[in-house]
């Protein structure tokens, strides 16, 4: 083959990979040995994927988080007919979870304590059942959708 | 967004490791799988080049093990491979889909370039560039390097045609096969050879 034809960095590559299948083939003894006369390096590559992990969970926690976020400016969008105060607010989930503990068991999946749950939170919680169908539609009304 | 990989390639979601098995899987590999994971990441960034294009073996493990977390990317099936070879498989996939990319865009800016002139015809402005292209500057480079390795080997005539079909794409099998060598010829080769490489690319940056 005339220089001309050659692809030398194809080849170059080719040496390389052929190289890079070859230290991952080597048995634990080769690799011993290897790492003795290298030094270890095991710790900044277990810190390299560990990171890599907790930004994957990171991610997730955003998008999840973004998701109930758009979910809840969702809901807000609509018009519910609720109580006035947060007290009966909370009197009426209590009843909605007594009539259907079923909800109460998702909601709890989603580890929120009622009793717990912020005065703020509790019109949007109150929405979301509403949503899911926990009262009749007489409950819901005005959909501006 | 879309997948570059062939549906037919994919791990069914069903079949998948979650995210806690993966964090579970990198807590349990070894101190030698760690060596080879890094080891394996540095040599196909060599084999990039300026492919390469200022990454480095963090960030192809980094990338093999986010795309490995990402339900849309490589997902892993836990019961047919093992943890480490499947970022192996990631890694030089990866590394592969860069190499693939720059020449793609590379591609498309010479095809970028072509514009029709006054006259109707088709007018490359990079024909006339007189100083050399980026490709021929990595040409070159290449080239060096290469002869680099063939001086290494000149006095090793195994070497040299193991190094011959290496350069040819052969797996360690069929290069076996081809010189009707044993296991422990080839594999004698293959360490002395990978240390004086490494030697070698180690003297070099240490005199840049």
């Amino acid at each position: 083959m005339s220089d001309k034809d050659r692809n030398y960095e194809q080849e170059l590559a080719n040496l390389m990979d052929g190289l890079a299948e070859y230290v991952f083939e080597m048995s634990d003894e080769e690799v011993r040995a290897e790492m003795k006369d290298e030094g270890d390096s095991a710790e900044s590559v277990r810190d390299i994927l560990r990171q890599a992990v907790k930004d994957c969970r990171q991610k997730h926690l955003i998008e999840a988080q973004q998701r109930y976020d758009e979910r809840i400016a969702a809901l807000n969008r609509k018009d519910f007919s609720l109580p006035e105060t947060v007290p009966e607010m909370r009197e009426m989930l209590g009843s909605i979870l007594t009539s259907r503990p079923d909800l109460g068991a998702a909601l709890t999946a989603q580890n929120r304590d009622f009793k717990n749950l912020p005065d703020e939170d509790v019109p949007g919680y109150l929405k979301q059942l509403i949503e899911l169908g926990a009262l009749n539609d007489a409950a819901a009304s005005g959909d501006n959708q | 967004m879309k997948s570059n990989k062939p549906a037919s390639r994919r791990v069914p979601l069903e079949k998948a490791a979650s995210l806690e098995e993966i964090a579970v899987a990198v807590e349990s590999l070894t101190g030698e799988d760690w060596w080879r994971l890094e080891q394996y990441a540095r040599w196909r960034i060599k084999g990039l080049g300026r492919i390469a294009q200022g990454r480095d073996h963090k960030d192809l493990l980094h990338e093999a093990i986010a795309e490995t977390c990402d339900p849309e990317g490589r997902r892993w099936n836990k019961a047919e491979v093992s943890f480490v070879r499947h970022l192996k498989g990631a890694m030089q996939s990866i590394s592969s889909h860069w190499r693939e990319k720059f020449d793609d865009e590379e591609a498309i800016l010479e095809a970028d370039a072509i514009r029709v002139g006054k006259d109707g015809k088709e007018v490359n402005p990079l024909l006339n560039v007189a100083s050399p292209l980026p490709d021929a500057e990595r040409t070159l480079a290449a080239k060096e390097q290469l002869a680099q390795v063939e001086r290494l080997v000149a006095d090793r005539p195994l070497a040299a045609l193991i190094v011959g079909g290496m350069r040819d794409k052969m797996s360690g099998p069929e290069i076996k096969e081809l010189l009707g060598i044993s296991q422990k010829e080839y594999e004698t080769e293959m360490r002395w050879l990978y240390r004086n490489v490494r030697d070698k690319a180690r003297k070099a940056k240490s005199h840049v």
